[in-house]
């Protein structure tokens, strides 16, 4: 292979970031016929980045104790250990090896691939998990929201560790999704712990089913979700957005056209317009009259002999010379002599000479 | 990554790779133009997804890319935010390594493509197993509705040795550009001018295609505009590189004066 393509440039994360080397994971384990998780049914690709975004902005140092492992086929304990802060991760360890449901091998395996620090793996049966775990406090805990009373599960995790924030993946629509009204019957207004859904913050979340549990007094999971939110608003609504692109594609289909020029209460405002119109046309006309009147003058005979004197003139005798100065004595005299006769010339050359002599 | 890279190459469909550079305002209307292609080429049975790879934008590009790949990641919209500003030949083999299929448009993020016309050209890029098609471009002002020039409408000749008459938007097969190592990452502009004369010498097939491909919308301070000392030395590096001693007029040119189109074949 070529350099060129290796040449490693820092990231922000992005979906594909984060999703990507879950899909490969995924591809790679569908390819082997390893087993067969719905994954997809529980880890949703903009949730696990929302996830990812969270252990980021978390403002301690976070440690994941991950549940879903086995319902995600081990795919949600990648998206902690590949996390850049690398967090420890406690993952249920599932089936044992040997199972065809087995999905540890399959994990360990991709990460080797990948040159990660497998130390920070640990797997651990669910009932190890609370011993382990005892004493720690920026806890971030992944939950499905299709295992059996997780509403109670989420609590009991909250009592154990009550500076954790309990992430629950694979939420449905409120009506339809039994996980999630009974959260919302378990941690009601004014509980001291608030469940919040991240398709709340935006909408541009809106497609996210990720749920958040933590204690209404637990200022890092509050910050956290503010700082979420912050990173999904920009200047622009997408209701104006749309409004934006409805309207042009309305205008494009002239239809503003059709309704001035049919509705009723345009009927007076159209009578104005039409007799500015006939105005204007009647203007424009006239115009073209007098132009056409002008072109018929330019080209006639008597016009163009004028022109063409005119020319002559400037020719032989430019202007500010003393050939233009008695050209125009003569042009006057000939005046004269046509306007008041032969004698009224010579009584006006005569009168001139006396008053200069004089 | 290299698994994936190769998995990627063995699939057949069409990649929509969008690189961008504070181009937030024009965004929209490339993604809006790739979206449409998506969907031609799905009725057509083409698998297809867009890819942007964001060049370390300040002007809130990584906000609305965000927001459009947590909107539309399934809908095949994936997003590379780089934390550093690179050579856009970086960004294009970033591009060719994270694609998931074999064929790519590169669509720049200020142009637009005409959705109609992807599938002909991706027939005539299977038809005649070139390393790249393209097709005319039209020129167009910021927002005006009509175009008033043509760009990348003559097939390859001999003069290309001499300039660029060629636009980085068109159809490329990934495997070919992979196999001669991609975009010379060296090149501050000009890039695709190299890359043409890289697959020319290399005896690679580079085709027109006689229909229109997309808009090429003309921007003021476009870097087209803006790199004029840059272009001027990625030029004569060019012309030290495959035209040093003027002969490649009196040698053989697999791709010269090749035109097809998918409904006469070559003409």
């Amino acid at each position: 292979m070529y350099p060129v393509f290796h040449a490693p440039r820092p990231r922000l994360p992005s979906v594909l970031s984060v999703f990507g080397p879950i899909e490969q994971y995924q591809a790679d384990r569908d390819k082997r016929s390893l087993f067969s998780g719905n994954t997809g049914a529980v880890l949703e690709p903009l949730d696990a980045y929302l996830a990812h975004l969270l252990v980021n902005v978390h403002p301690g140092e976070p440690v994941l104790l991950d549940l879903t492992a086995e319902q995600t086929s081990g795919a949600s304990t990648l998206l902690g250990v590949l996390h850049p802060r690398q967090p420890r991760v406690f993952a249920v360890g599932g089936p044992l090896p040997g199972d065809r449901r087995a999905y540890r091998g399959a994990v360990e395996e991709f990460l080797q691939q990948r040159n990660t620090d497998l130390s920070l793996l640990h797997w651990l049966s669910y009932d190890e998990m609370s011993a382990a775990l005892k004493g720690e406090t920026d806890v971030l805990v992944f939950l499905a929201a299709n295992r059996p009373a997780v509403d109670a599960e989420v609590e009991q995790w909250l009592n154990l560790l009550p500076s954790a924030i309990v992430l629950v993946f694979g939420l449905g629509a409120v009506g339809s999704c039994a996980a999630l009204d009974a959260l919302v019957q378990r941690f009601p207004t004014g509980s001291p712990r608030r469940l919040a859904l991240l398709r709340d913050s935006g909408e541009v979340l809106s497609a996210s089913r990720l749920g958040m549990v933590a204690g209404r007094d637990n200022t890092a999971a509050e910050t956290a979700r503010r700082r979420l939110q912050q990173l999904f608003t920009s200047n622009y609504s997408f209701l104006s957005l749309l409004r934006l692109a409805t309207e042009q594609a309305i205008r494009a289909s002239g239809s503003d056209g059709v309704v001035r020029g049919s509705h009723g209460s345009f009927l007076e405002w159209n009578q104005e317009i039409n007799q500015l119109k006939k105005a204007a046309q009647q203007a424009r006309a006239d115009a073209e009259a007098a132009f056409e009147e002008l072109r018929t003058l330019k080209h006639s005979l008597s016009y163009r002999l004028s022109e063409r004197f005119r020319h002559w003139r400037r020719q032989l005798a430019p202007d500010q010379t003393w050939r233009y100065r008695l050209f125009r004595g003569l042009r006057r005299s000939a005046q004269i002599v046509r306007h008041e006769g032969f004698f009224c010339l010579l009584r006006r050359i005569v009168r001139r000479c006396l008053r200069r002599s004089v | 990554m290299v698994a994936q890279m190769w998995t990627g190459l063995a699939q057949e469909g069409v990649t929509i790779a969008i690189p961008n550079w504070n181009h937030e305002l024009l965004l929209p209307r490339a993604i809006d133009s790739a979206f449409q292609t998506l969907i031609r080429l799905r009725d057509e049975d083409v698998p297809g997804e867009i890819l942007i790879i964001d060049e370390a934008s300040r002007d809130g590009s990584p906000l609305l890319l965000r927001q459009l790949e947590a909107l539309y990641y399934r809908e095949g919209l994936r997003v590379l935010l780089l934390a550093d500003t690179g050579t856009l030949a970086d960004s294009r083999n970033l591009a060719l390594v994270h694609a998931r299929y074999r064929y790519i448009a590169f669509l720049d993020a200020d142009n637009e493509l005409i959705p109609e016309n992807v599938p002909s050209f991706l027939r005539a890029l299977q038809e005649t197993e070139a390393a790249m098609v393209y097709g005319n471009l039209l020129v167009r002002t910021p927002t005006s509705r009509c175009a008033m020039n043509l760009l990348s409408n003559e097939s390859v000749q001999f003069k290309l040795f001499q300039r660029n008459y060629i636009d980085a938007f068109s159809l490329v097969d990934r495997c070919q550009l992979f196999d001669l190592g991609g975009y010379e990452s060296g090149y501050r502009a000009l890039e695709d001018h190299e890359m043409w004369l890289h697959l020319a010498v290399n005896g690679r097939k580079v085709v027109f295609v006689p229909l229109a491909f997309g808009y090429y919308y003309v921007l003021p301070s476009s870097m087209a505009t803006t790199s004029g000392n840059k272009a001027m030395e990625a030029e004569s590096r060019s012309q030290r590189i495959y035209n040093q001693l003027q002969a490649r007029d009196h040698l053989p040119l697999n791709t010269n004066l090749l035109r097809f189109h998918p409904a006469l074949g070559y003409f």
